[in-house]
């Protein structure tokens, strides 16, 4: 398995989301506000290279994942109970997409686990999350978005 | 006469992706059943008569491969054809599938295109052989 990579983590992740959304990350701008709270999903694997990738957001961006997915109405009802799985599917298939292209050959790719969900409960929390090495911090649809990938150290 | 199509996922999102996308393919589905994972889709299969699954793998209580040949392996829902969406990334375990009898397998993610492009043939083919 190849070293981590922020740019196939890039990679790996806006084709995620372009494929089951249609949209597109991109640099965080300087006026975006920053979450005051946030969704954490979290997928290890293990077998031929050790691993997590994390993605932590709003839960206004996984409501409008949510939205957009299954065709509702931005800010309909059902999207808040929608959020956090749309946003465990995206982690799921990026990490998926990713760890395809971290192998050298498919039989090599390690087994993945099932997607989990924590919250980070006020700004100092997100600002704790996006300090970690190895952290993106991009956003989509005005939305901030940070994700990272981590080897073996679980 | 339409198909009934059972989708097993632990998303409800993804499922509910799934559902829309056969439906925009104009496809004579008459009832979609769902499932979060394998145990769900056993009692499903008890209750209904069902022509296509489409399963994800990575799920809790039981897997796509364990759902795949607990169905295969049961006279009475061996003939149900059997596909997989999933993000699994390993090529020995998508070969293990082939070789359990699953006959087709799509990588997630997928458009509407593909899924449309995975399903119709199944559905033309119900009775074909699996593949090897």
């Amino acid at each position: 398995m190849r070293p981590q990579s922020p740019e196939l983590l890039l990679e790996a992740f806006a084709e995620a989301l372009q494929t089951m959304a249609f949209m597109f990350p991109e640099p965080l701008a300087d006026d975006v506000p920053l979450p005051t709270a946030a969704d954490c999903l979290s997928i290890t694997w293990s077998g031929g290279g050790t691993g997590q990738l994390q993605l932590a957001t709003s839960r206004g961006f996984g409501e409008l994942l949510a939205c957009t997915i299954l065709a509702m109405d931005p800010g309909a009802a059902e999207a808040a109970q929608h959020s956090v799985d749309a946003l465990q599917e995206l982690c799921n298939i990026t990490t998926g997409t990713l760890l395809v292209r971290l192998c050298d050959s498919p039989d090599d790719a390690p087994e993945m686990g099932l997607p989990t969900a924590t919250i980070l409960p006020d700004a100092a929390a997100w600002q704790s999350f996006v300090a970690q090495p190895h952290t993106i911090v991009l956003m989509a649809e005005g939305f901030p978005l940070a994700i990272r990938m981590q080897e073996a150290q679980l | 006469m339409g198909y009934c199509i059972l989708l097993v996922d632990d998303s409800a999102t993804t499922r509910g992706l799934i559902k829309r996308a056969i439906q925009l393919a104009g496809l004579p589905v008459t009832e979609f059943l769902e499932a979060g994972h394998g145990k769900e889709a056993l009692a499903q299969l008890q209750t209904h008569v069902v022509d296509l699954i489409l399963t994800d793998l990575h799920m809790p209580e039981m897997n796509g491969i364990e759902l795949a040949r607990a169905v295969l392996a049961n006279p009475a829902t061996a003939p149900i054809t059997i596909a997989v969406i999933s993000a699994e990334p390993n090529g020995q375990r998508l070969l293990e599938l082939r070789r359990a009898g699953v006959k087709g397998y799509l990588r997630k993610p997928c458009t509407p295109e593909a899924l449309r492009d995975l399903v119709v043939p199944l559905m033309e083919n119900r009775h074909a052989p699996s593949i090897t």
